[in-house]
């Protein structure tokens, strides 16, 4: 099946296997993506155009099991996508993601992952055209026994190629989350820049989390780095958050909204930030 | 309105306070002097609730309620007020939004009711432009960033919008020029009412020039070693510690 996009802002229900989307004109476009129903050995492959700015906003409402995204981002085009997985606590969803990016082009994947029974992200990116550009900014916030893997590989395999994964978890209660990021920086991909950086809070003696960062380099001139910190909330922050008279579970709370936001900030459209920001499960199902 | 009675506190073991007492009346100024770990922070620390210090003897009474029970940010909104030597900073909290958020939970805590966000910002306003205070460093992250002076000026603004009865300045004046000296000063004064208490650790006589204690303590191992008037900080200023007897045994 083909849908030609066309108008500014689009709803589309996913209710079909092996979907394609063309978005060929209209600039700024923003497309909301339902996933209503449970979904098993979907495909959706996603192809945008040559010079356009397009918006994507995925999100998963039911059970999503073994479905794959894959999308094409054009000659100087620019994709910003943004998943938010907010299911029930007792179902599960699992999307594996090819990316293409084409020269002077590129795809930004946001991920906001609430609370799952389980949840795994499987990213392939191959950056083999000159100037490709790959970033991806990970909120995980879960509670309870929910668990959310991130497997991230990425091959940068031309010149002037870059990817930046950042991701942030808030874990509490007995949730897990496990970062596992490889990047691959291939000898013809000089001036490469390939980040990967990873901040978890615990908020919970029983909260866990797994972060095996790995970057592969077999060229010299390029810019790489890794970072990894875990940890609980600040103390002294607390502390001094109280002194003012705020109470310890407003000030943790203010303490991770503070955390949080970064990934929040890193939108830059307005509109888009407001509308993750408010997002309620319950206005669509 | 404090009562500190054969006070015993410790940090990680190591007993810092020791058998302290002190009476602080409302309307007083008190100035708290003495060498480097002598127990000055620990002290001011302590009356408000810090984590670190742990009372192992003796008791501080506020407006006659002992402290131990009371939560630290109950503290707070009984009116307890800890200006810290080095105010902590939050990236990510927006300094404006704290300090409504700070003054709406005393609010509520008095069972007023909050105030909102333009009659917040009126009231910020009419503060700041009064003693003529950058109000840039509001729309910046809670102290982060901020120079040392910047994080003062940043404390003295919490006072002048959550008024407390019991101010603790801990070297508010370190890192201040002497003009930024003058607008602490001018702040603290123009709350002194009668009413409010202020017990204020220095290292400098010049803040005690601006602000008159009316006591002034020197605090040595943990104790009160010599109480006096204004005139025992200028002696300190003119002959040092070790002219009045009191030596560095760090140095020495």
């Amino acid at each position: 099946m083909k849908n030609l996009i066309k108008n500014d802002f689009t709803f589309i229900d996913i209710i079909k296997d092996n979907q394609e989307i063309i978005i060929e004109n209209k600039d700024n476009n923003t497309i909301i993506l339902l996933n209503k129903i449970i979904c098993k050995n979907f495909s959706l492959k996603i192809i945008i155009k040559k010079n356009l700015n397009i918006n994507i906003i995925d999100l998963f409402l039911e059970e999503n099991l073994n479905n794959k995204r894959e999308f094409v981002v054009n000659e100087s085009s620019k994709l910003d996508y943004y998943k938010i997985q907010n299911l029930d606590e007792n179902k599960s969803s699992d999307i594996f993601y090819k990316n293409t990016i084409k020269r002077n082009a590129f795809l930004n994947m946001y991920v906001f992952e609430f609370s799952s029974l389980t949840s795994v992200n499987e990213v392939s990116t191959i950056l083999d055209y000159q100037n490709s550009s790959f970033s991806m900014n990970i909120l995980v916030n879960i509670k309870n026994k929910s668990f959310v893997e991130n497997i991230i590989h990425t091959i940068h395999q031309n010149e002037n190629t870059k990817s930046n994964i950042k991701i942030k978890h808030i874990l509490k209660d007995k949730s897990k989350s496990s970062f596992k990021p490889l990047s691959i920086v291939q000898n013809k991909a000089i001036n490469a820049q390939a980040y990967q950086y990873s901040k978890a809070i615990l908020c919970n003696d029983g909260a866990n989390v797994l972060v095996e960062p790995h970057l592969e380099i077999l060229v010299d001139e390029l810019k790489a780095a890794h970072g990894s910190s875990i940890g609980f909330l600040d103390k002294n922050a607390l502390y001094y958050l109280q002194s003012r008279g705020i109470s310890l579970i407003q000030a943790k709370e203010l303490l991770l909204k503070a955390f949080e936001n970064e990934i929040y900030d890193s939108i830059s459209n307005k509109n888009i930030k407001e509308f993750i920001k408010n997002f309620k499960r319950s206005r669509y199902v | 309105m404090l009562e500190i009675k054969n006070l015993s506190v410790s940090i990680e073991n190591n007993k810092i306070l020791k058998d302290f007492s002190l009476n602080i009346k409302a309307g007083e100024v008190h100035a708290l002097m003495g060498l480097n770990g002598s127990g000055k922070s620990t002290l001011v620390k302590t009356i408000a609730g810090h984590f670190e210090c742990e009372i192992t003897n003796g008791e501080i009474l506020y407006k006659g309620e002992n402290l131990k029970d009371i939560e630290v940010e109950n503290r707070a909104n009984k009116g307890i007020f800890l200006s810290f030597q080095n105010p902590c900073e939050i990236e990510g909290v927006n300094n404006s939004y704290f300090l409504k958020s700070a003054l709406n939970a005393k609010r509520v805590y008095e069972n007023k009711e909050e105030l909102d966000t333009l009659e917040f910002a009126k009231l910020l306003k009419e503060k700041l432009d009064f003693f003529n205070i950058d109000k840039s460093l509001l729309k910046r992250d809670l102290n982060a960033g901020f120079s040392g002076g910047e994080k003062k000026k940043n404390e003295l603004i919490q006072i002048m919008i959550l008024k407390p009865d019991l101010i603790l300045l801990d070297e508010i004046d370190s890192g201040l020029d002497i003009d930024a000296i003058k607008t602490v000063s001018a702040v603290i004064n123009s709350l002194l009412d009668g009413k409010i208490a202020v017990l204020m650790i220095t290292h400098y006589d010049r803040l005690l020039e601006e602000i008159k204690p009316d006591f002034v303590h020197i605090l040595d191992n943990g104790k009160i070693s010599l109480s006096g008037d204004h005139s025992l900080a200028l002696e300190l200023d003119k002959k040092g510690f070790e002219g009045i007897g009191k030596k560095d045994e760090k140095f020495n």
